[in-house]
This record gives structure tokens, C-alpha cells and sequence, in this order.
């Protein structure tokens, strides 16, 4: 079977999206480097970040799938 | 509200590091993204490059950055080292019984405005009631609209959450209602709206035309708040400010100090209103309605006639009410010369403004105002003024100081400190080329004399202090004058002088020194008939006449 291409590209996505440092930074910003409802909220706000992320990156690789299947 | 905050310095450095790199790496990864299968991917990274972007990259900067949080260095690390803890805040608040206090060089904490809380106090303005605010929460958004005008970038966040300036603008309005009593907050508010609006929209104030509402749609309070801000030309503001002020009074306190801070305006805007005095003095905190008659009568805006319009119908006025301290003679020093009697500047008769310089002269801090003419001339008092004006007005000034009203009613010394103010602008014009730029102060180098009598001395005594003082002063200009004659080459005997320590003890130091004068006058190149010898008798006629000084001769007698 040929290889899909866009499926390809949309996994290469999903991989650098895996790979973000804005991941990391939930525990960069987290409570050993500052604390207080400012610090807080800002914890939270990334956290979000890293949610939607990850759920794009597990979107994106199930899509790359399902046009691989349609071959 | 109370916060805190505590923070690794070290590692909130990190993290600053961390985030600009994320930055970088959200935004690299905006551009590949071009299927459009994943716009929502692209959303995603979007939101968290904004964020980082305009949120929290700010927030840690401002954290590492703020004087108040940078670490305490210890003088010792020692612990065992008594001075360590000698060092201690505890220790030293203790032993001296210290209280911790807010600096007051600094804002409030609750000032220190983020771009959440920019977007929130819009959305605040936009959505609430004003007229339930308290004087106290006025006052807070003059210093966060202060603080908005500084911050391009906090402006924007609170640009966001107004949907419509209508409702802001008129809840600003509607605050210097309130503030009224306070110009000086009312002033800001106005000042800081502008800015932010600046700020806000991206342009300069004069384009904030094209993204505000119908000005007829707002509060007069609101019109009067934009109106300086809309980029009017200035015939168009004075017509639309002179008719708010006009039908709505409570604008003025607002409108009024904004157009006395533009100098192209206030002239105009005065010759509008001059008629309405009473109405401005009522309507407005009374040092804002001096201020701008003053701003609107300065020489380097203010036309001769447009001045004399407003001295004179402020200056009735004022007379008539009560001269307000020190305004009248604001008004009249910097066109001092305009009421020489000689003088074409005004066109009023010679007697009216006789008679508001004498009320200047009667008031003390109005003849405060005029004596320092001769400390801090303004910059136009002597262009195009003659010996002959200034001479005349010498006379006028004297006799209004020696006169028995003046002397019963007025700070004594204040009136005779007008005379000397006169009569150094008139010894500058004798020995100086008028408009050389040389100072009038010069001159009291030379005449260190000052012989004002007492308050209780007779009339005669002042005459003869006024004597002395003018021919030490005619002395002093003609000295000057023979000096420049030297150095364009011509040779010329010494000229007459004044001893002081001899005038104090000569009852008519003028008569003595004419008659030096006149001696001295006949050899001069060109003798007693000469062109210099003319030359020198207008420079001391100036100051002393023959006549006057027989005059205090037989007053010495």
C-alpha cells in the first residue's frame, strides 16, 4: 500500500504538537517557581493550553488513520 | 481587595526564558499549518501565542522587574552574627516602633492594572451605573486611566471590552459631576480620557474624531469632556465650547482649563466669554476663570486689541467686584507700557486705564505682580516702546503713588515697588537699545539704592525718597550710555554721578545733579546744542525733569 501523504502530514502535526515546550511550562510556572492567585490563574490558563493541545494532537492522528483506511 | 504574591527569582527567570522559546516555537508552527482540515489546531495555538504573548510574558516581567519585590541582600550571611539580626526588619521596626506604611510615591497596588484587569474596569464603565460610585472610586480610575495612558498595550486590552464609547464617554461625563468640586481630578479625567483614547485607537488625539459617537448624542458634561480632543480647528472649538459653557454652566469647570492649556485657543475663547465673567467666576473654581484670563492676554498670542478687550472688561469687573489678589495686576503687567499716557497701543481713554492701574497699585498682590516687570519683563514689554511712553508712564505711576488714596488704602510698600518696576523698564529704554535682549534687572546692579520711606512717613518724605531714587537712576542710565558712546570710539567727558552716601544727606539730589548735568552737557563733541547733547537730556529727562526737581527743592525748603 502507498504511503498517504496527507495522513503523513497530519501525523508529523500531531507529533510536533506532542513535542510543544508550552507543554512543559504548566510545571516551569507551577508552584517551585511562584505562587499566589496570580500564579494561580496562570497555572490553570495553561493547563487549558495543554488540554486542547494533546486533544488536537490525539484528533489529528485518528484523522491521519481514517484516510488511511479509506484506501 | 488584598493579594500576594511569592516567587523563586531564579526560577521565574527560567521560566521567563521558557516562555519567550515556547513563543517562538507556537509561532513557527502557526505558519506550517496551512490544511485546512486543522483550522482548529491552528485556533488553538492562536489563543495560547496570545496568551503567552500579552498575559503571562507580562506578568513575569513585571514580577522580576518591580523594585518593591527585588531580594533583600543581607549585610552578613552569618547567622551567629548578632548584626545580621540587628539588621532584621523586625528587629529595627521593633526597637524603633515603625509602622509599615503604603509608599506614597507609589501607586497603590490595586493600580498596577493587568491586561485582565484593563479589559474588566471596561467592561465595569461600560456596565455599571455611575452615579453609584463613590468619590473614592472616582478618584481610583483617574490614577487607572492614568495608568492606561502610559500603557499602549493596556489601553488596547481596555479598547476590547467597550463595545460602544457612547455609554463610557457618558459615564465619565457623568463623574465630573460628581468630581466637580475637585478641579484638579476633573482635570486629569479629561486629560487621561484623551491620551487613552489615543492610546486606544492607535491614532493621534486629532484623528479620535472618526471613532467616536455623534457628539450631540452625549451628556454636556461628556461633549465637554471630548470637545478638546476632537482636533476642531480653533475658531470651530471656541464657537462650540463658548455655546456649551454658555448653555450649560456646569461644563465650564471642565472645559475651561483644558482650552487655557492650548494657548491658540484661549485668547479667542476669553474674547468669546468676557462678557459672561460673572457667569465663568459663578460656575467655575475661581483660580481656574484667573488662569485663563491671564494665559489668554500673554503677548506671544494675545493681539494688543484682543488684550486690551480683555483687560479692560475683566478689569471693570473686577474693579467693581473686588479685585481678586494679584489677577488684575497679572493682567496689566505684560502690557505695562500700553498704559503710559503717550501710549497708541490701547485705544481705551488714557483715564480709564489710569484708573485700573491705580487699582492694580492698591491691591498688594497685584502690585506684587507689576513690580516684578522689572525681575521677569515679558518678552514683548519693551518692542517698539519709546523713551517718550515710558517716561510719561513714569509720572503717571509716580503721582499714582504718592496719591493720598493709594497711600491710605494700599500695602505701602508694594505701590512704591510698582514705581521702581516702572522706572527701571524706563532707565533700561534710556541706556539699552530697546529689543537688544537686555535684561531690565541689569540696571538694579547699578542702583543698589533702594530709598522707599516708611509706611508712616509724610507725602513730602516720599517725594524726596522718589527723588533720590530717580536721579540715582537717570545717573545710572546716562553712565551706560556714555559707555556704549566709548566703545563706538567717540571720546567723551565723565559724566555726572550720584554719591549715595551724599544724596542721603542733599534734600533735592535732583537739582544738584541737573545742575552737573548741565555743566557736563557743554563739553560734549558737538557742544550744548549737539546731537549727543540731545541725546543725553532725553535719556535724564526721562527720569528727572527740571521741573519736577524744582518742584521737590521747594518741597525741601
Amino acid at each position: 500500500m502507498e504511503p498517504e501523504p496527507r495522513a503523513d502530514a497530519l501525523r508529523s502535526l500531531a507529533a510536533r504538537l506532542e513535542r510543544l515546550r508550552v507543554l512543559d511550562l504548566p510545571i516551569v510556572l507551577g508552584e517551585t517557581t511562584w505562587v499566589g492567585p496570580t500564579a494561580e490563574t496562570c497555572v490553570n490558563d495553561l493547563i487549558r493550553f495543554r488540554r486542547l493541545l494533546l486533544e488536537d494532537a490525539r484528533r489529528l492522528r485518528l484523522t491521519a488513520l481514517g484516510l488511511e483506511s479509506l484506501r | 481587595m488584598s493579594t500576594y504574591m511569592a516567587y523563586d527569582r531564579d526560577a521565574l527567570l527560567a521560566a521567563r526564558l521558557a516562555l519567550l522559546r515556547s513563543l517562538d516555537e507556537l509561532r513557527a508552527l502557526a505558519a506550517a499549518i496551512t490544511d485546512p482540515s486543522t483550522h482548529e489546531v491552528a485556533v488553538h495555538v492562536a489563543w495560547a501565542r496570545t496568551a503567552l504573548e500579552q498575559t503571562w510574558l507580562p506578568a513575569v516581567t513585571r514580577v522580576l522587574t518591580l523594585d518593591v519585590l527585588t531580594p533583600f541582600a543581607p549585610r552578613t550571611t552569618d547567622l551567629r552574627d548578632l548584626g545580621s539580626w540587628a539588621n532584621s526588619l523586625p528587629w529595627v521596626m521593633a526597637r524603633n516602633g515603625w509602622h509599615v506604611r503604603r509608599d506614597p510615591t507609589r501607586p497603590p497596588p490595586s493600580h498596577r492594572l493587568t491586561p485582565a484587569g484593563a479589559r474588566a474596569l471596561a467592561a465595569r464603565l461600560t456596565a455599571d451605573d455611575p452615579l453609584t460610585w463613590s468619590a473614592e472610586e472616582w478618584a481610583r480610575l483617574a490614577d487607572m486611566l492614568d495608568v492606561l495612558r502610559d500603557d499602549a498595550e493596556l489601553a488596547a486590552h481596555f479598547r476590547v471590552n467597550v463595545g460602544s464609547w457612547a455609554p463610557l464617554l457618558n459615564a465619565l461625563g457623568v463623574a465630573t459631576f460628581l468630581a466637580g468640586a475637585d478641579p484638579l481630578v476633573v482635570g486629569r479625567l479629561a486629560e487621561s480620557l484623551g491620551a487613552v483614547l489615543a492610546a486606544a485607537t492607535g491614532h493621534a488625539c486629532a484623528d479620535a474624531r472618526g471613532v467616536l459617537p455623534s457628539i450631540e448624542l452625549l451628556l454636556p458634561a461628556s461633549q465637554a469632556l471630548l470637545l478638546p480632543h476632537l482636533g476642531l480647528d480653533p475658531p470651530a472649538l471656541v464657537g462650540a465650547g463658548a455655546v456649551l459653557m454658555r448653555d450649560h454652566p456646569s461644563t465650564i469647570a471642565i472645559l475651561l482649563p483644558a482650552l487655557t492649556a492650548m494657548p491658540e485657543v484661549v485668547t479667542m475663547m476669553m474674547l468669546a466669554m468676557v462678557d459672561n465673567l460673572d457667569l465663568l467666576y459663578r460656575s467655575a473654581p475661581h483660580e481656574v476663570v484667573d488662569a485663563a484670563l491671564v494665559a489668554a492676554v500673554d503677548p506671544r498670542t494675545a493681539s494688543a486689541a484682543q488684550a486690551e478687550t480683555i483687560i479692560t472688561s475683566a478689569g471693570e469687573r473686577l474693579v467693581a467686584e473686588g479685585v481678586r489678589p494679584g489677577v488684575l495686576g497679572a493682567l496689566i503687567a505684560p502690557w505695562l507700557l500700553a498704559f503710559s499716557p503717550l501710549s497708541r497701543r490701547f485705544e481705551t481713554p488714557p483715564v480709564e486705564l489710569a484708573r485700573l492701574l491705580a487699582a492694580a497699585m492698591a491691591e498688594p498682590g497685584s502690585a506684587v505682580r507689576l513690580a516684578e516687570v522689572a525681575e521677569r519683563p515679558a518678552p514683548t514689554l519693551l518692542d517698539g516702546a519709546t523713551l517718550d511712553e515710558a517716561a510719561a508712564l513714569v509720572g503717571l505711576v509716580r503721582q499714582l503713588a504718592l496719591d493720598t488714596e493709594v497711600g491710605e488704602t494700599a500695602d505701602h510698600e508694594a505701590a512704591w515697588d510698582t514705581l521702581w518696576a516702572v522706572a527701571s523698564i524706563t532707565a533700561a529704554l534710556a541706556g539699552f537699545a530697546p529689543g537688544s535682549g537686555v535684561a531690565v534687572t541689569g540696571l538694579s546692579l547699578v542702583v543698589a539704592h533702594w530709598f522707599a520711606p516708611d509706611a508712616g512717613d509724610t507725602e513730602r518724605v516720599g517725594a524726596a525718597a522718589m527723588d533720590r531714587t530717580l536721579t540715582a537712576m537717570a545717573a545710572a542710565a546716562l553712565a551706560d550710555t556714555v559707555d556704549r558712546w566709548r566703545a563706538s570710539g567717540l571720546t567723551v567727558p565723565d559724566p555726572p554721578t550720584v554719591d549715595s552716601a551724599e544724596s542721603d544727606s542733599d534734600p533735592a539730589p535732583s537739582t544738584t545733579f541737573l545742575r552737573a548735568f548741565s555743566e557736563w552737557r557743554r563739553q560734549l563733541p558737538g557742544g550744548p546744542d549737539g546731537d549727543l547733547a540731545d541725546r543725553a537730556t532725553r535719556v535724564v529727562s526721562a527720569l528727572v525733569s527740571p521741573a519736577s526737581s524744582g518742584e521737590h527743592l521747594a518741597e525741601a525748603i
